[in-house]
């Protein structure tokens, strides 16, 4: 299957040129480009407010990828489903949700592998009420997390958020178990939250909600093949308030009493007019990645996976992440002692291979690690054996250039 | 293949100005917050000269550099000096307006925002 032709970017790019940073942001494919287009020609209006023939159908659309999404990560409803700017926003209204509910001294679990957006925002959330933060450290090789009771106190934990794949190193961390565990080893008359960031997961393989049992789940489009702007959380229940208040999501307003009520869920958790054209391009790569076929998508990536850790072996970088291909990504980072990440990645770019370097907004784990950043190639839907080969040649020829 | 100017590099492998002061009278840390890289810098400022500047930390090639270079047009000159020259004017001094600026210009962002603060 050419994957790349369906990717106008390296139709504009040198013919040599090799995209190694889907982590960051994906390539988008015609067809989304083409959705977000043919919103803006043909169907734009805005929704939930006129009434007349185009806005119906703009808010039948919208609604429509709620729908999808829904189906998309196996909800059980399409009303569980919030379209927000990106994962961020997503954990920030997760975790101020969470304000009223968690108590002074509780614990909240986050792991060593977490990516600064699911960390910031809990920091906050355990300031603000005197919560404590405990970690779950990575194991040795870089593939799992280790579980430690002298790390974490089950009796007083509220909160675990966990990323799905990590975005540094590429582990899959299996959220499945480790939820299940918690769920054995917290006590039965607590009420603990778990919320999974799958920023890293949702291009990768089908994520499945009913699967995973989690109470909330969030993502971005950009990484999935759809445009920036658009994010999603999904709540089981609805169990979130809103972060942002305003028009579209109050149903009254009371000027006497002073006070408002909010729409029902999901829509009274959307104030303003939401990145429509966003959502619409959001539904295309969905429609994308099924036509694709996500046997085509884990096959591919895995032969990809297998294939570069073979390649490694001629060079001289240390990985940083799990030296084999189960329970893993393409996601690479590795890290020469003496290269610095930036200069690996120029030598890179002259070359035309497009990574990146430095500290990939894990501050935590490259604390554990020790380092100040590492250099990351990160695989996508499009990416071929001979981008691997481009980045092999790419690194032999640093090597020669800084004597390693 | 060659991914930078000799000129860089051999600044690079031989940097002048990297250590410790005897007796600084200035003592900062900063990190570029692009990438993480960490910088710090000590020196002796006299009668609002700068008479002596060192550095040291976690650099890439061009933050190296750019330490190198900026230390040794600035060495002698004036804290006023210091604070009136833009972006532009130093990297066209040191000669790196083909590189990656964030990183040329971190130590010179570091002593102009410690003598603005102070």
């Amino acid at each position: 299957m050419d994957i790349k032709k369906d990717f106008p970017i390296f139709r504009n790019q040198p013919h040599d040129w090799s995209y190694l940073d889907s982590g960051a942001t994906t390539q988008k494919p015609k067809a989304v480009i083409d959705a977000v287009r043919r919103f803006y020609e043909a169907g734009n209006a805005n929704v939930h407010r006129s009434d007349y023939l185009l806005a119906r159908k703009a808010t039948e659309a919208y609604e429509g990828v709620r729908k999808k999404v829904a189906s998309f990560i196996n909800a059980y409803s399409e009303k569980e489903i919030i379209f927000t700017k990106n994962t961020n926003e997503s954990v920030n209204i997760v975790a101020q949700s969470l304000r009223g509910w968690i108590s002074k001294g509780d614990v909240i679990v986050l792991s060593r592998a977490e990516h600064n957006s699911n960390i910031v925002p809990w920091l906050r959330l355990a300031n603000q009420v005197g919560a404590e933060i405990q970690w779950l450290e990575l194991n040795e090789d870089l593939g799992g997390v280790v579980i430690r009771t002298q790390d974490i106190d089950f009796t007083r934990v509220a909160i675990v958020a966990l990323t799905q794949v990590s975005n540094v190193t590429g582990t899959i961390l299996p959220i499945k178990d480790l939820i299940k565990m918690f769920k054995t080893n917290i006590p039965k008359d607590r009420d603990v939250k778990f919320a999974v960031d799958g920023a890293q997961a949702v291009g990768h393989g089908q994520v499945d909600m009913r699967e995973l049992d989690c109470d909330y789940y969030y993502f971005s489009g950009h990484k999935m093949y759809a445009p920036s702007g658009v994010g999603v959380l999904y709540a089981k229940g609805g169990n979130v308030l809103p972060l942002l208040v305003g028009s579209g999501m109050v149903d009254d307003i009371f000027i006497e009493k002073q006070d408002f009520v909010v729409k029902y869920y999901p829509d009274g958790m959307e104030a303003g007019t939401p990145n429509l054209e966003g959502v619409y391009g959001l539904g295309a790569a969905i429609d994308y990645i099924w036509q694709v076929g996500w046997e085509y998508i884990t096959k591919h990536e895995m032969e990809l996976i297998v294939y570069a850790l073979d390649k490694f072996k001629d060079l001289h970088f240390q990985l940083i992440g799990p030296n084999f291909s189960v329970n893993r990504i393409g996601i690479f980072s590795f890290h020469y002692p003496t290269i610095h990440s930036h200069d690996v990645a120029q030598g890179l770019d002259v070359a035309n291979v497009a990574v990146r370097a430095g500290h990939h907004c894990a501050i935590p784990l490259m604390k554990y690690l020790n380092l100040s950043g590492v250099t990351r190639a990160s695989f996508g839907i499009y990416t071929t054996q001979k981008d691997i080969d481009h980045l092999v040649r790419g690194l032999k020829d640093v090597e020669k250039f800084y004597k390693v | 293949m060659k991914f930078y100017r000799d000129e860089i590099m051999e600044i690079y492998e031989r940097p002048s100005y990297q250590g410790i002061c005897q007796n600084p009278t200035f003592k900062i840390a900063r990190k570029n917050q692009d990438c993480g890289d960490r910088i710090h810098m000590e020196g002796v400022v006299s009668q609002g000269q700068l008479q002596q500047i060192v550095y040291g930390g976690e650099l890439c090639v061009i933050s190296t550099v750019g330490a190198e270079l900026v230390i040794d047009f600035l060495k002698n000159k004036t804290i006023h000096q210091l604070l009136f020259y833009t972006d532009e004017r130093i990297l066209q001094e040191l000669g790196l307006e083909d590189v990656r600026q964030h990183c040329a210009l971190l130590a010179f962002h570091t002593l102009q925002e410690h003598f603005r603060n102070i």
